[in-house]
């Protein structure tokens, strides 16, 4: 852990399953106005679950069908008690634009973060261009990560699988029934 | 209680003892009335009886019973009415194959409580009791006492359960 710590100073790292997700405080595009242009903090999501998927730019290809496909799933998550935050090292204004813009994100069901510092200190900028690598973080409700994954800057993200990976993650067998052998507390 | 005395009424003469039954454990016996009427309509959601449910609904109500109760007896009404068939399955086939599957199988709102852990757990007995299965009956009745419940609690819910059973079936008789 020292080590990581120490490390993490010096050279990009990315931040993995069981780190805890950094603290941050970032502005964000939620709408096509200039009253939509909010904040975000680590305390913003009252105890949900968080999926967090950064993409590197508005304005490109790419980016917007991801970004739709991941907003049409947002009752998916919803029933899942999980939030979906957008993101790239774009400003708010820039999104902002960007939403206008593009007929496809007028209608988008979550908000797009303004995150250059927080992707530093996730490690997911990508050291040539600069930009958010495809970065996908699934947040427990305590802030711990439980799933991290990133694709290079050319392949999209299946929003199936992280739907799937969250069920996975939350699909504890709770139930005094998950009885396994070896268990000294029941004895049939 | 009035909806149930009224549905009770419907009984056939051979099942007055159920009517006697019902009346008398709802009026509350070693369980106070939150955990009875609690208990009730877990069973009653478990046994699927549309107008036994209704009237208890009602008079639960009617009694001051919170949201919440009820909230947590539909929550482990439906989260039993799937564990107790999977995990039935596991544990009649008795199979490492099985057990050592992961499920993966959502039962968050056994976490996600509305009252108590104690209360989701015993509102759980009366339906693990119908299902009929040693296995989820033994590991629910252990995570009640573990929850600081008595076996006369535990014994008075499975009495309540079994009864509204028994009325379930005796609606039935023409």
């Amino acid at each position: 852990m020292l080590f990581r710590k120490l490390t993490r100073k010096y050279a990009q790292i990315m931040i993995t399953v069981g780190d805890n997700f950094p603290q941050f405080k970032v502005k964000a595009c939620n709408g096509l106005t200039n009253d939509d242009l909010t904040e975000f903090t680590n305390d913003s999501f009252g105890g949900k679950w968080q999926v967090f998927f950064f993409y590197p730019k508005d304005f490109t290809f790419v980016c917007p069908t991801e970004i739709v496909e991941f907003s049409k799933n947002v009752e998916e998550f919803e029933d899942r008690d999980t939030v979906v935050i957008g993101g790239s090292a774009d400003n708010e204004f820039c999104h902002l634009a960007w939403r206008n813009d593009h007929e496809d994100l007028r209608e988008l069901k979550l908000p797009l973060i303004a995150a250059p510092k927080l992707a530093r200190e996730l490690g997911i900028l990508d050291p040539e261009e600069n930009v958010c690598l495809r970065a996908t973080f699934i947040v427990d409700p305590h802030g711990v990560v439980q799933y991290a994954s990133a694709n290079n800057l050319s392949v999209g993200r299946n929003v199936g699988e992280i739907i799937r990976v969250l069920d996975a993650i939350q699909s504890d067998e709770l139930c005094p029934c998950n009885w396994k052998k070896g268990e000294a507390t029941l004895k049939v | 209680m009035e909806k149930t005395a009224e549905l009770l009424s419907q009984l056939p003469e051979e099942a007055k003892d159920l009517r006697i039954n019902l009346k008398r454990v709802l009026g509350g016996e070693s369980l106070n009335a939150e955990q009875t009427w609690g208990t009730a309509l877990a069973a009653a959601y478990y046994i699927r009886k549309p107008e036994l449910t209704a009237a208890l609904l009602a008079d639960a109500q009617a009694a001051g019973i919170s949201a919440e109760i009820i909230a947590d007896a539909r929550g482990a009404a439906s989260i039993m009415g799937m564990n107790t068939i999977y995990y039935r399955f596991r544990h009649l086939m008795n199979a490492e194959a099985y057990n050592q599957r992961p499920a993966n199988l959502r039962m968050m709102r056994m976490q996600q409580v509305a009252t108590s852990k104690a209360n989701f757990e015993l509102f759980s007995i009366g339906p693990a009791a119908l299902a009929g299965c040693e296995m989820c009956l033994k590991a629910h009745e252990a995570a009640v006492k573990k929850d600081g419940l008595s076996e006369d609690n535990i014994h008075d819910a499975v009495r309540i359960s079994a009864i509204l059973h028994g009325v379930a079936v005796a609606l039935e008789i023409v």
